[in-house]
Formats: structure tokens, C-alpha cells, sequence
């Protein structure tokens, strides 16, 4: 049931899930207009905000695959991902949150 | 639980498609990324959590938080009838009982039902109860790595068509027959609300 990774894969994944996220909430909120999650001011166009997304999302991905070369290992027992993956996505709609809060969204 | 002519007919679709593994470098490669712990999971939880802010108004949001909800209690009842059928059966490894092309780790734990296949089909049908085409694009990936554990020689098909049925039935009854956690979700997406949206 419990089959925790090297604190290394840990984190990357972290970092992935976190990066990964905030990209998905860029382009969620460009498309939906949500103001208080957005990075970008976009003055009405959507593609600054959906191009920042896809690259964080790309960038993450890539970044994991290149830099964790552990990942064809035994992989994290499912309390542990769903632990990591819930963790990094709150954080990222923090972070995603308070920025756009300073930016005066 | 099966007969042997199954079981044989099992193995060989199996041998279909695992006997292409380690011929073809850029394949491999391609499949071991798709049948890793990590990726794939990741791509299909991002669907879903990206799934929570899909509309333009808090009511039209509403249904498709609750979708991400009840993917995740369906995910957690998928994995409680995979570890309950794991107590009643035993079924060993591809790499256990032949000789395999393996392009992947060794796991331990019984072959059927596929783990991941009830995880990613849990998620992916609950949320697709609710929203054609995000569960489209998640069914999509949950059936690619489905696909990805029978070429790297970690599971048989009937490995993953049970998994997937388990995930499928799991999601069903948490989206149709569990009206008493409507509550809950509506708790948890009012306090979603208030404390990112708003």
C-alpha cells in the first residue's frame, strides 16, 4: 500500500504537479475570464494567457522527464501521488491566487 | 475463475502485441513514458482538476465540480474493489509465468485486475458522466495507458478490461446511486468558491 520514493522523484514531482497546474489554471482562466487566478493581463485577448499555460505545462513535463530518470522505477504508492499531486495543486491555486491579488485583479 | 481457452485466448492477444516490444527503439521509448507511474496520472489529474473552473458563472461551473468530486470518491471505491478482488484471486504477471518482452519494472502484486486501468477509467467515466468531452480526452488517456501496460508485458488485456470495469462501475455508482454526498460536494465547492474564485 505505502511504497514511498526517493525523496529526489518526490520533489520533482512536486515541481512537476506544481508548474504542470499552474499552467492548467492559466488556461482555464483566460478562457473563462477568471480574474483573481489570472498572471497575464491579456486587455481582452487570449492567447498571451493560453501560450504562458501551454508552455508551464510543456516546460514541466519536460523538465520531469529530462531530470528524473528514476521515473521507469517503482513509482510512489497511490496515497503518496494523490498526496503529492493534491498538495502541489492547492499550492498552485495559491500562488496563482495571491499573485493575481498583488497585480490588482 | 476462467477457463483455460480464455485464459489461452488471454495470452494470445498478449503475445499480439507484446511480441512488437523491443524492435523498434522509438516505440519503446514512446511506451515506456506512456506506462510510467507518473506521467499519464499526472495528464489525466490535471483533466480533471482543470475540469473545476470549465464554465463562466459559479452555476455553470457547479456541475462539472461536482464531476471532479465524485471522480475522486469513485477513484477511492475503484481502488477499494481492486484490493477486495485482489484478496480473492490471484493472478501472476505476463513476466511471471512466459517469456516476455518487458520494457518495464516487475511489480508484485496480482495482474488482475490492472490497478491503473480501474484508477484512470474510475476518474475518466465519472467526470465523462457529466462532461462529454473533457471524459472523452481522459478515457482517451486512460485507454492509451491501459494499452502502454500490455505492450511493456506487465499486464494481460482481460487484465485491463477488468480494471476498466471495475473503474467504470465504481464511477456509475458514485455519479448515479450516491445522492447522499450531494451535501458534501456542494460544501466543498461553495468553500471552493469563496476562497479562489471570488
Amino acid at each position: 500500500m505505502l511504497n514511498f520514493v526517493e525523496p529526489r522523484v518526490a520533489v520533482h514531482y512536486f515541481v512537476l504537479v506544481l508548474i504542470g497546474f499552474t499552467g492548467v489554471v492559466q488556461i482555464a482562466a483566460v478562457r473563462y475570464q477568471l480574474k483573481s487566478l489570472l498572471l497575464v493581463s491579456s486587455q481582452g485577448q487570449q492567447w498571451p494567457g493560453t501560450l504562458l499555460g501551454l508552455s508551464m505545462i510543456t516546460l514541466a513535463f519536460t523538465w520531469f522527464i529530462i531530470a528524473t530518470p528514476e521515473m521507469l522505477l517503482p513509482g510512489p504508492a497511490g496515497f503518496e501521488i494523490g498526496l503529492l499531486f493534491s498538495t502541489a495543486t492547492v499550492l498552485a491555486l495559491c500562488i496563482c491566487r495571491l499573485t493575481a491579488a498583488l497585480l490588482g485583479r | 475463475m476462467q477457463s483455460s481457452c480464455q485464459l489461452d485466448m488471454d495470452y494470445r492477444l498478449f503475445q499480439f502485441i507484446n511480441r512488437h516490444a523491443g524492435h523498434t527503439p522509438l516505440l519503446d521509448a514512446v511506451a515506456r513514458l506512456l506506462v510510467s507511474d507518473y506521467l499519464l496520472t499526472t495528464a489525466i489529474g490535471f483533466l480533471a482538476a482543470g475540469l473545476w473552473f470549465v464554465g463562466q458563472t459559479p452555476a455553470e461551473r457547479a456541475p462539472n465540480q461536482r464531476a471532479v468530486l465524485q471522480g475522486g470518491v469513485s477513484l477511492l471505491l475503484a481502488n477499494a474493489l481492486v484490493k477486495l478482488v485482489n484478496l480473492l484471486y490471484f493472478r501472476p504477471r505476463p513476466f511471471a509465468s512466459h517469456e516476455v518482452n518487458l520494457l518495464f519494472y516487475r511489480p508484485s502484486d496480482s495482474s488482475l485486475p490492472s490497478n491503473p486501468a480501474a484508477v484512470g477509467f474510475s476518474l475518466a467515466v465519472a467526470v465523462w458522466l457529466t462532461h462529454r468531452k473533457v471524459g472523452g480526452g481522459m478515457l482517451f488517456l486512460a485507454t492509451l495507458w491501459s494499452a502502454a501496460r500490455i505492450y511493456c508485458g506487465v499486464h494481460y488485456p482481460l487484465d485491463v478490461v477488468a480494471g476498466a470495469a471495475i473503474g467504470a462501475f465504481a464511477a456509475y455508482l458514485i455519479v448515479r446511486q450516491t445522492p447522499v454526498l450531494n451535501r458534501v460536494y456542494d460544501w466543498l465547492i461553495g468553500l471552493g468558491e469563496r476562497l479562489f474564485l471570488t
